[in-house]
């Protein structure tokens, strides 16, 4: 499969890689523009402010992941269903009005910072609603172009092979789609309002991404370790009814402070409880595949993709998992909301259970592109995956040191006063932890700059090899 | 229904923060064995190791209950989740196992 005989499907596939890795640097810009500015207050103070360059920072993330699952559906999509996708040209068409809208939304946060909050506002500026800020028109585009999108899935799979991961994917896409819905209007209550913007928020995130994930993280162990197909569907049908078990009713964490009723508590404390069993199980099943696929010799044909899905499993079990239980149960939540215990899991949480697996398939992507059999790991890919990880998880401890501060000091020793507020941010560990969270961020952009060259040299520096097309032609 | 949340210390926050770790750690590890036991990667006695885990995932969860000072009802919750996840790899492993075979099998007797 070289690059010239790449599906047209797959094609666009790459275009949306290209645009995610694009905002991936710039996730981490901004992210470092913000977190210079924890300790530096006047930095970029009325060019830049802080509330903008978080805004941007997590945006951009939730954009870059956007884009690269919806390139990694156009990747897989072809393969699997066995034809072309159907629609490539609205496709197309829909990936450049996205691409289009969302420059044109980032040039809007980033030249009117600051003005009357009217209804106009809301149109053509921003809604406000905390990473979903996209204002109205956007909003609008961004459905139109996801009925594209499932419009070329459906209609792809309903005409050609039907596969398990396809099936859960089908059903996941309409989830995924459907719940932004949630959040693309107001009530005047703000309980009512925050009730729904978790909606988006969070079944997005911990029910279907985590679905889209299993069923990538599939694709790629059948792909990278010739793993046996059918045990990856059952173990994927497992993991959607844990995953959907678990996660809608963990939505309840999300309740217990907004002004909802307090049974909130205990379905909030329960479903968040086995939601990590989800996690288990992955790892469990990568351990399963791994184990049995290399002990009947076979190899792994994509080094770099391969690592990327295990630094995925054990990040996802790490952040979500081991960062998320950490904090919240209620009665410890009521001490952690609102400190820095939710951006020490928040980044490891995403980092691991999203930007590695996303990586992986980019890297299955430039495998099938130049047409390897197989894509070892070269040094480039080797400093990326071990600075970028390593930041990661650094940057977690500290945000953890400075959450612990706070939550000792603002919480529990002035009891969440405004006095508490600045005690906290004022104690001398407080601003070690933001240091040091500095210092591991410079970590992932160097570790993101060595990914960049990789992905952009690493076909070259492969040795010499048969090509897929090669071993075809001479099998005929 | 009266809901009603205990005050915690604040020496007791270090604790739970440690000790919720733990739980899913032990998890992980209780997991972790007897998966790697089952696929014969590790020796036999390994598995005394993913038992042992389990216990010490219960004493954590004994413990954070205490530490979070829990209602009686969450603590039956909690120790039906302990057995249930007792359970959870078995089943798991069970199922992968079926279908492996079955497939293995089913392409043996058709190639």
């Amino acid at each position: 499969m070289h690059g010239s005989n790449l599906y047209e499907g797959q094609k666009l596939a790459l275009k949306y890689f290209t645009v995610a890795i694009v905002l991936f640097g710039a996730q981490l810009l901004f992210g470092l523009f913000a977190a210079i500015q924890f300790m530096y207050p006047n930095f970029l103070f009325g060019v830049l402010d802080f509330s903008i360059n978080r805004m941007v920072h997590i945006n951009a993330l939730v954009v870059w992941l956007l884009y690269a699952m919806i390139g990694a559906v156009y990747w897989l999509l072809p393969d699997e269903a066995g034809r072309e996708v159907v629609g490539i040209k609205l496709g197309n068409l829909a990936f450049y009005v996205l691409t289009a809208a969302v420059a044109v939304v980032v040039l809007v946060y980033l030249f009117i910072q600051i003005g009357p909050g009217k209804e106009s506002t809301i149109w053509f500026i921003t809604e406000g609603r905390e990473y979903i800020e996209a204002p109205r028109w956007a909003d609008i585009g961004i459905v139109v172009v996801v009925l594209i999108f499932l419009y070329n899935v459906y209609a792809t799979v309903m005409s050609g092979r039907r596969t398990g991961i396809l099936a859960v994917l089908m059903a996941d896409l309409i989830a995924l789609a459907g719940l932004y819905l949630a959040g693309m209007f107001y009530t005047d209550n703000i309980a009512v309002d925050q009730y729904w913007w978790w909606w988006v928020v969070h079944l997005w995130v911990e029910a279907t991404w985590e679905v889209y994930v299993a069923a990538v993280g599939g694709y790629i162990l059948i792909k990278t370790l010739n793993a046996n197909r059918k045990v990856v569907e059952m173990w994927l049908w497992i993991e959607v009814a844990m995953m959907f078990g678990s996660g809608i009713l963990g939505l309840g964490h999300h309740y217990f402070w907004i002004g909802t009723p307090e049974y909130w508590w205990e379905i909030g404390a329960l479903f968040s409880a086995l939601e990590p069993v989800p996690l288990v199980g992955l790892f469990v099943h990568v351990l399963y595949d791994w184990g049995k696929e290399t002990g009947k010799g076979n190899k792994i044909t994509n080094v770099p993709a391969f690592s990327w899905l295990t630094v995925e499993t054990f990040g996802n079990f790490l952040g979500a998992g081991v960062w998320g239980f950490m904090h919240t149960l209620p009665q410890i939540n009521l001490y952690t909301h609102g400190t820095q215990w939710p951006a020490a899991h928040g980044h490891l949480a995403f980092f691991g259970a999203y930007v590695a697996i996303m990586i992986a398939a980019v890297y299955l992507a430039i495998q099938g592109k130049a047409g390897l059999k197989e894509l070892k790991m070269t040094k480039a890919g080797w400093w990326a995956i071990t600075l970028i990880t390593v930041g990661v998880l650094l940057m977690t401890v500290s945000l953890t040191i400075a959450a612990y501060v706070q939550t000792m000091v603002e919480r529990g020793m002035y009891g969440a006063t405004w006095e508490g507020f600045f005690a906290a941010q004022n104690n001398e560990w407080f601003w070690q932890g933001m240091c040091w969270r500095l210092v591991t961020g410079l970590m992932v952009i160097v570790g993101y700059i060595f990914l960049v060259y990789d992905l952009l040299t690493c076909t070259k520096k492969q040795p010499v090899q048969e090509s897929e097309a090669e071993v075809a032609a001479a099998a005929a | 229904m009266e809901y009603y949340m205990h005050d915690i210390p604040i020496q007791d926050f270090l604790p739970i923060f440690v000790i919720s770790a733990m739980v899913i750690f032990f998890g992980m590890a209780y997991a972790g064995f007897f998966t790697l036991v089952k696929l014969r990667l590790v020796k036999r006695w390994f598995m005394i190791l993913a038992y042992l885990s389990w216990l010490a995932l219960v004493a954590c969860i004994y413990y954070l209950g205490v530490l979070l000072r829990v209602e009686p009802y969450t603590q039956k919750v909690l120790i039906g989740a302990m057995v249930g996840y007792l359970v959870f790899p078995h089943i798991v492993y069970f199922l992968l196992e079926k279908v492996h075979n079955r497939f293995e099998h089913h392409k043996m007797t058709t190639s």
